[in-house]
């Protein structure tokens, strides 16, 4: 690399802290003053960048310590407000985390919630259990804390701060609740979250500030970054972090609970990370813009680990609230709050140039070649047509009801699947529909026969052929390709003789 | 314009009763979003007309079993409530909810049909919704 230009250390920057004229703007303002002034001259002109993002990140939680109450009380379980809390460790630490949900008002009410209601001083029922000890005999207790009473209660998070992450959208037939929000039928709308010009790890892909001992802002108050985050996928661009802070210091402005519909509780998470412009380099790279930052769609109507790229954008297009996707124009919904994210950015710079917040060296920088892996695997879960074993038994539209009815006799099935011309699958006659159509005089198969048929593609696994088999409470699935054609029947007796030689 | 929100139990989930209540009245209905499955039917309409080509649709919907609801008022947002992600902006099936130029949420409530589908999609249950 070559010498840089510009050369300044974080303990001048600090000086300049101190002094009042440190020269502080945010990631959204910075692409226009180096694309006006060259890298260099802002490199020389600015000193710190700051960045902001606020959206909703499960890998969270807060490390509580209650006390010891008298008689003490070695915990084995513990919850507030009906949400557990991890506490296999000594008699009075617990974990609370932001996913676990109330045990009586489920997707409601999480440990996001707990912590939220913790931070705005309200009360939380505490409630715990034990087998007591000659120590601590102590085998049960109830109260009502409040973050006031408690020794500590450190946020301690994991996993935040995703450096960008896939947009979602779904290609089923019907609405799918999922963490990226709700998610209409036929890619009629499509998600994304992340702050994307002010995203923290997009500002510096290099980590050549952040790592170990970074101070940041954390939930409105001071917090460190800790070290990469779980997951951390750098060489993929989706680098994470571990952080922590002093809930006591936070602010709901900045931790909010939330539900995801039916599919669980989260906690938004205010981050927002200074990057100190040491050199020209480091102008560039916090001159990122939307266009930038690449993103790919991908179709969360595929319950697999590898969820298919429907398109490839970035953030400029899913931020102007419509994105094409097949020749479409599909409205776009983002999770993340670029307005709050914009206001930690904000906040950040006020009290950088107001001489409230100093920046640190890291201690140690956040790796940069890691690959985050997927699980090691376990014997393979077989798709549907592995375990198939009905008889497929066809029929023509233009079949009369009789001949229907012998043919299902005959070949000893509960339903016929009926085909066009082109072998593609349009119908499923049942013996019950074949009642009906005697019933009120119907004679023709095409006009008995039930139009939506409930398939299960072929390689879908067989979790999804169980879902669907329950959620519309039949017995079998014809399988199909692309083609609509289909290839087997796959019938709750399958999956059962599956399922009765391995727990699923 | 008059919106409802029409559910269709069990029993006749399978008959084609909007196209024969179109048929039968000669009034259009406009249906704005359909849930429909084996068991169970959900459909938000739109019906266009006089007041009594309405109330002949509402009539006949309920003799063949339907449960007819009219929507009016809008929801409403939370002020100190909202954290402006957008979650609900595209799932909105009128357009009632926007970004705004700040990246703010915008809510249009004379566009508003209280349809509900943004209610549950709130991950900090910001909007609330008219009683029935």
């Amino acid at each position: 690399m070559a010498r840089p230009k510009v050369s300044k250390t974080i303990q001048e920057i600090n000086q300049k802290i101190r002094d009042g004229n440190v020269v502080v703007v945010t990631a959204e303002e910075m692409p226009d003053i180096v694309r006006e002034k060259g890298p260099v001259k802002a490199a020389e002109e600015v000193d710190v960048v700051t960045t902001g993002t606020f959206g909703a990140m499960c890998s969270s939680g807060a490390w509580l310590n209650f006390g010891h109450a008298d008689p003490p009380i070695k915990m084995k379980r513990v919850w507030l407000n009906d949400v557990e809390a991890y506490t296999g460790v000594a008699a009075v630490d617990a974990y609370i985390g932001a996913t676990q949900l109330s045990e009586t008002r489920g997707f409601d009410y999480g440990g996001g919630h707990v912590i939220e209601d913790l931070v705005r001083g309200r009360a939380v029922s505490l409630r715990a259990e034990a087998y007591g000890t000659d120590c601590y005999p102590r085998t049960h207790l109830e109260l009502e804390i409040a973050l006031e009473d408690l020794n500590q209660a450190v946020m301690l998070n994991p996993r935040n701060a995703y450096q960008r992450y896939n947009a979602a959208t779904n290609s089923r037939d019907e609405t799918i609740y999922t963490y990226m929000g709700v998610l209409l039928p036929e890619m009629r709308n499509a998600t994304f979250s992340g702050s994307g010009v002010l995203s923290p790890l997009c500002n510096d892909p290099e980590y050549r500030t952040i790592g170990l001992g970074t101070r940041i802002f954390l939930g409105g108050a001071e917090g460190y970054v800790i070290g990469p985050g779980t997951q951390h996928s750098p060489a993929d661009g989706f680098g994470t972090l571990m952080v922590k802070g002093d809930l006591k210091q936070m602010s709901a402005d900045y931790l909010r609970g939330a539900t995801f519909e039916r599919y669980g509780t989260t906690l938004y998470v205010g981050i927002g990370v200074p990057i100190p412009i040491l050199d020209e380099g480091l102008a560039r790279s916090t001159a990122v813009t939307d266009e930038q930052i690449k993103v790919k769609i991908l179709d969360y109507g595929v319950p697999r680990r590898d969820r298919p790229v429907v398109k490839e954008t970035n953030y400029a297009e899913l931020r102007s609230g419509r994105v094409t996707i097949n020749n479409r124009e599909v409205p776009v919904s983002p999770l993340s709050s670029f307005k709050i994210a914009r206001k930690i950015a904000n906040t950040l710079k006020e009290r950088i140039a107001g001489g409230q917040f100093t920046l640190t060296e890291p201690v140690e920088r956040l790796p940069r070649r890691a690959r985050f892996r997927p699980m090691k695997s376990e014997a393979l879960v077989p798709f549907v047509e592995d375990v198939a074993t009905g008889k497929v038994v066809t029929a023509p539209p233009q079949m009369s009801i009789e001949e229907a009815a012998k043919k299902l006799t005959v070949e000893e099935v509960n339903s016929l699947l009926i085909e066009d011309e082109q072998r593609r699958l349009i119908g499923i006659l049942t013996s019950w529909d074949i009642a009906k159509a005697v019933a009120t005089g119907i004679d023709c198969v095409g006009e008995a026969m039930t139009r939506k048929v409930i398939v299960a593609h072929k390689g879908e696994p067989i979790y999804l052929a169980a879902r669907k088999l329950e959620k519309h409470g039949i017995s079998a699935l014809p399988i199909v390709d692309g083609k609509k054609r289909v290839l087997g029947i796959v019938s709750d007796e399958d999956i059962a003789r599956f399922v009765g030689r391995r727990r699923l | 314009m008059t919106y409802f929100r029409l559910e269709f139990p069990r029993e006749i989930v399978t008959e084609p009763i909007i196209s024969e209540t179109i048929r039968r009245t000669g009034t259009l209905i406009n249906i704005l979003r359909a849930r429909v499955d084996e068991t169970h039917g959900e459909i938000i309409a739109e019906v266009t007309g006089e007041g009594s080509e309405v109330e002949r649709v509402v009539t006949y919907l309920k003799e063949r079993g339907v449960l007819v609801e009219e929507l009016s008022g809008s929801v409403s947002v939370k002020v100190d409530g909202c954290i402006h992600c957008g979650a609900c902006v595209s799932i909105c099936p009128v357009g009632a909810i926007s970004m705004g130029r700040e990246y703010e949420v915008v809510f249009d409530a004379s566009r508003c049909i209280s349809c509900r589908v943004c209610v549950p999609a709130c991950p900090v249950r910001a909007i609330q919704a008219p009683p029935l």
